[in-house]
């Protein structure tokens, strides 16, 4: 009888606390946060399914990225647990873990600090934004600021762009400015930039399963801000008022239906080099087809592995300029102490200006 | 519409390679309301050519050509008249040059810049250095400014100790002001004392960013070059006189005795500048006849820059460490200083390896070629020597031979071994190929009875031939294949496979032995080779090679995977030296430029394998604008495969003659092959190239680097005698015209 009355003691305790635990998660649910992500996946499922049919006819992402974009299927289906953290699962991206940035890691935290010394030595014009501790954001902590190698690679790109007589005109826009990233990962550079240039239109071009990622972070980010994703306006209208809109987010597959007017810089950061030279050039040609004045590359002439590609500059050299800017000895992804790259081995921060040939002659 | 505020006058002179790049960078300009007045000083190069071609694109460039060559100062000069004939009513002019460049924000701010300072008579930004190829080779920009200094005298001073001439002249300044100081007046070193005359003005602005790439080619400053450069046409006595003192002399002229700043710059203060001038001018100009000396004295004694450099290097990192307090400053310079230490570990292990090769090389080998450096040996011995052997033997005997040994292996049942093929790609593609199509036809070989064998991946030439193919490479390493061959090389006195030689014996039994073959039947190259020397030799008629050889398209190549690493549309390049192109600066120019220009309309795909698997030197333009390297794709095992994909898919070849240039017909790919020297041709294999190209139907230009700028005169003939330029009202006058 005893028994009987124990189990039933304990079969309530459960139902109580898996009931407590409902109403905590229904209470997450109505997070800000959480309910961007829940529009991002509506999106996300929409452009998947528009997506399908363009990927079957010689669209589709590389054996590479169709490993990488199945790791994170999950997200498809995210708690709001996993959005209050969302940054710990930007690991499937970037290869970075939260555990990398233990406090304890002294000499570890050293060398961050060391390098972001280095880099505000080049910072000539303040452009240092600290990883925000948004959705569980991480990092050393170096004098109250979250400070991560992806943090660092936005630093030194943006002090690139700024060295490149591109920022300013960004910052100090009075007209607004429309930047496209194509492969903005997580959009930690687009909040950076976002922040430090408010009167821009950030467009960003990927896979529809990364904008689980960055639209969520950008819109939690920016919670005033005016987001746009492909299709919800007819495609031709998708950049009808493009001056009032924050963010749009455009799949890789659909990114030559809809035009824009104007298009003033164009980023590609670490993408570029994993493509074929026929991806990469088909994405140069476009923003010289904008007439996008400005493109910014942070990429190795070519990844080593990748045996599909001829050279990063060479391809942004048919339709660019390419002017190479150089920081420090070494590459981002290295500690100040590490061997330096080869000559052709780092990374490269290179600004192209648009080339004339092609163009209409002037008025 | 109203006038342009702005009047560009960019001097042009032979800079016809760089031109497109600057003119470029000027058209992109968001600033686009200014005019750009390019004035010619009778170039020879194609510089002409390029501005008429950006002009009939864009109304804004006015292009004008000198009737008599000027010369440097005059040509300044004219550029800024002419600028200012055409937009009188400019505000700001620049002076721009023929091979520099401007990001495409440099005229806005610069135009903002003095705008918003009245005060200000020139505005330039922060600028980097570029070498010829457009890399940065600075170490950071320079800077100086006499933004807020009102005192004329302070400015003066100011702007005589740290002003860096070269660089401030190509600012912006207003029109009105650089004409009050004369623009620039008939002494040496004219942008020094312009500058001077403006500080006098106004202030001078620099904005802080880098909005402007100067090209830099090296130490070339001199006086005597400013006088040839400045005085083209003779010159006067005065251009021997110190430029300080000319300066100084000119300063006191003008501010003194023709008192041309009267009454805002009085009499004595223009008498006092004047010797202020002479003192400072004069200590500057002995610092730089010093760097001057050291300069000259490098270039007489080259052992000594290395040590100079060293003892510099040494002082100056005493110096830098004495003074190192920032951080990032740190860094920079530490790594900066392993970076040094590397490459000089790196240079050392270099120069170690190249000592050893050279010291255990054969010594047979430097026999051998010292014998053939002997005089007449190469140029009547050696041929007189083929020439004895070949008139010994009608080659009507060699036909009968040859035809023998092609039944003995057409009748035999047992698997064939075509090959070895161990020499030059020119001859495999150009003949040895043919002739076993011939072959192949004419005696009824089964291609499943044949085993070709040779190296590279060269199979898919053989594919619709033969149905087995075997690499050398894969029977043994690169390293053993080379030595191996080398040997024969030396034993047989050339590389040629006239007979069986030891090393195809051995590659014959490891074919066998990795296809478990038994017995064999070889169909040898010396088969072919002692069959067409006569031929070659100009013994024998070419239907001795066209009865015994048989030309046709290969099969296509199926390169979906590879071509996703190349452009879209690209043209294939493939340069080397060979005794008929060999290195010389000429040849090296020449190349740089066809490969500039080409890369300039179309993307090139370089061939060049990144491997030393024959006696030819590549030729590296480096990777540029639009240039593509697939190296990376070549390995010793497949080079020739992925070379022939891309010619395969290319839109043209273009190379050095021979080799790879025979292929391009082959594949339907229309081909430009390039000699210098025609006394290393063989005029037999010309002849060959040619009938090839007819009977493929695909264009095979063979071209003598001589005729090159005959070409290029009679297409520029052909261009400008199109109607449509003969009807244009300003052709008929070419001196001067807007276009």
């Amino acid at each position: 009888m005893s028994d009987v009355s124990a189990t039933d003691e304990m079969m309530a305790a459960a139902r109580t606390a898996a009931d407590e635990w409902d109403a905590q998660l229904a209470v997450r649910r109505e997070a800000f946060a959480y309910k961007a992500y829940e529009r991002v996946r509506r999106q996300v499922l929409g452009l998947m399914a528009l997506g399908r049919n363009r990927r079957l006819t010689g669209h589709a992402p590389s054996d590479y990225w169709s490993g990488e974009l199945a790791k994170f299927e999950y997200m498809l289906d995210a708690s709001p647990l996993i959005i209050e953290k969302l940054r710990h699962h930007t690991h499937n991206l970037t290869g970075l873990h939260a555990n990398h940035y233990r406090q304890s890691l002294d000499k570890q935290r050293r060398r961050f600090t060391e390098k972001l010394a280095a880099l505000r030595a080049l910072d000539d014009a303040d452009v240092w934004i600290p990883e925000s501790r948004l959705l569980g954001g991480f990092g050393f902590d170096i004098e109250g600021e979250l400070v991560n190698i992806d943090t660092l690679k936005f630093y030194e790109v943006l002090i690139a762009l700024h060295a490149g007589a591109v920022l300013g005109e960004m910052r100090q826009a009075t007209e607004r400015k429309l930047v496209w990233e194509i492969g903005a990962g997580w959009g930690g550079f687009a909040y950076q930039f976002k922040t430090l240039c408010p009167n821009v239109t950030y467009v960003i071009t990927d896979f529809p399963e990364l904008f689980l990622f960055s639209a969520t972070y950008l819109m939690a980010a920016f919670p005033d801000a005016k987001v746009r994703f492909y299709g919800e306006v007819p495609p031709q209208e998708t950049f009808a008022d493009w001056q009032e809109v924050d963010f749009v987010f455009l799949p890789d597959t659909f990114h030559g239906t809809a035009r824009p007017d104007q298009v003033d810089l164009t980023i590609n950061m670490v993408s570029f080099q994993e493509m074929t030279t026929q991806q990469v050039e088909g994405y140069v040609r476009r923003a010289f087809e904008f007439e996008c004045r400005y493109l910014y590359s942070l990429n190795r002439d070519r990844s080593h592995h990748n045996h599909e590609l001829s050279n990063v500059r060479s391809i942004i050299g048919q339709h660019y300029w390419p002017h190479q800017i150089d920081l420090l000895p070494v590459s981002y992804t290295k500690m100040l102490h590490e061997d330096p790259d080869g000559e052709d081995g780092g990374y490269k921060h290179v600004v192209g200006w648009r080339r004339v040939s092609g163009a209409e002659p002037a008025q | 519409m109203s006038a342009p505020r702005v009047v560009i006058g960019a001097p042009l002179y032979n800079h016809a390679d760089d031109l497109p790049e600057t003119l470029e960078s000027l058209l992109s300009q968001s600033y686009r309301d200014f005019r750009l007045l390019c004035v010619d000083d009778q170039s020879t190069d194609a510089t002409a050519d390029v501005v008429q071609r950006y002009a009939s694109q864009d109304a804004r460039i006015v292009y004008s050509r000198n009737p008599r060559r000027l010369g440097m100062i005059d040509n300044w000069r004219r550029a800024f008249e002419l600028a200012l004939e055409d937009t009188p009513d400019a505000e700001y002019f620049a002076w721009a040059s023929d091979h520099d460049i401007w990001h495409p924000r440099w005229l806005a701010t610069l135009v903002a810049e003095l705008d918003a300072h009245p005060d200000a008579v020139l505005a330039y930004p922060r600028n980097r250095r570029i070498g010829p190829d457009g890399v940065i080779n600075d170490k950071r920009p320079w800077e100086f400014t006499t933004a807020g200094i009102d005192d004329v005298s302070t400015r003066f001073k100011q702007t005589m100790r740290r002003m860096s001439a070269g660089n401030m002249i190509y600012g912006l300044g207003r029109a009105a002001a650089i004409r009050r100081a004369g623009v620039f007046r008939h002494v040496l070193v004219p942008d020094r004392l312009l500058l001077m005359e403006l500080a006098l003005e106004g202030q001078f602005r620099q904005v802080p960013d880098v909005l402007w790439f100067r090209r830099w080619y090296g130490p070339i400053f001199s006086l005597q070059r400013q006088r040839r450069a400045f005085f083209p046409n003779g010159r006067p006595f005065y251009a021997f006189v110190p430029w300080w003192i000319s300066h100084a002399c000119a300063l006191t002229w003008t501010l003194t005795v023709r008192g041309e700043r009267l009454p805002r710059l009085g009499r004595w203060t223009g008498l006092r500048l004047g010797g202020r001038y002479l003192r400072l001018a004069g200590l500057l100009h002995f610092r730089q006849e010093l760097k001057q000396l050291r300069l000259d004295l490098f270039e007489r004694a080259t052992f000594l820059k290395p040590l100079y450099l060293r003892v510099r290097g040494y002082y100056r990192g005493f110096t830098r460490r004495s003074r190192l307090d920032q951080v990032g400053a740190h860094w920079r310079k530490s790594f900066g200083d392993a970076e040094r230490r590397r490459r000089l570990v790196q240079r050392s292990i270099r120069k170690t390896r190249k000592a050893v090769s050279e010291g255990i090389a054969p010594p047979g080998r430097s026999l051998l070629r010292a014998i053939r450096a002997l005089p007449l040996m190469k140029s009547r011995i050696i041929p007189w020597l083929v020439r004895q052997e070949i008139d010994e033997v009608p080659s009507g005997r060699e036909v009968g031979l040859m035809r023998a040994e092609l039944r003995r292996v057409a009748k035999s049942r047992t698997p064939i071994i075509v090959g070895p093929w161990l020499s030059e790609v020119g001859f495999e593609v150009l003949y040895w190929i043919p002739f076993l199509t011939w072959a192949v036809k004419e005696f009824d070989l089964s291609p499943d009875r044949l085993f070709v064998v040779s190296r590279g991946g060269a199979g898919l030439w053989y594919r619709d031939l033969a149905d087995h193919y075997v690499d050398v490479f894969d029977l043994m390493s690169v390293k053993q294949f080379q030595r191996r061959n080398e040997a024969r090389w030396q034993d047989g006195g050339n590389q040629k496979q006239m007979a069986v030689s030891d090393f195809d014996d051995q590659i014959v039994e490891l074919v066998k032995e990795h296809h478990g073959l038994r017995d064999v039947v070889l169909l040898h190259p010396s088969v072919m080779y002692r069959l067409l020397r006569y031929y070659w030799a100009e013994k024998a008629a070419i239907s001795l090679l066209q009865k015994h050889a048989v030309y046709r398209r290969m099969p296509a190549i199926d390169a979906a995977s590879m071509l996703k690493t190349l452009p879209h549309e690209y043209v294939a390049v493939r340069f080397y030296f060979r005794p008929s192109f060999p290195d010389t600066r000429e040849n090296r120019a020449l190349v740089t430029r066809f490969i500039r220009a080409l890369a300039a309309t179309t993307p090139v795909v370089l061939l060049n394998p990144g491997l030393s698997m024959d006696d030819h030197e590549d030729f590296d333009p480096g990777t540029g604008m639009g240039v593509h390297k697939i190296d990376h794709l070549m390995t010793p095992t497949q080079n020739l495969e992925v070379q022939s994909a891309v010619i395969a898919n290319a839109r043209a070849f273009i190379g050095t003659y021979g080799g790879l240039a025979y292929l391009g017909p082959f594949y339907g790919v229309p081909s430009i092959g390039l000699f210098s020297n025609a006394e290393e041709l063989v005029l037999t294999h010309l002849d060959v190239s040619r009938r090839l190209s007819r009977q493929l139907g695909v264009p095979l230009v063979t071209l003598d680097v001589q005729e090159v700028e005959m070409v290029e005169t009679l297409f520029d003939t052909l261009t400008r005698e199109t109607p449509a330029a003969a009807s244009r009202p300003d052709a008929a006058v070419p001196t001067s015209s807007r276009l």
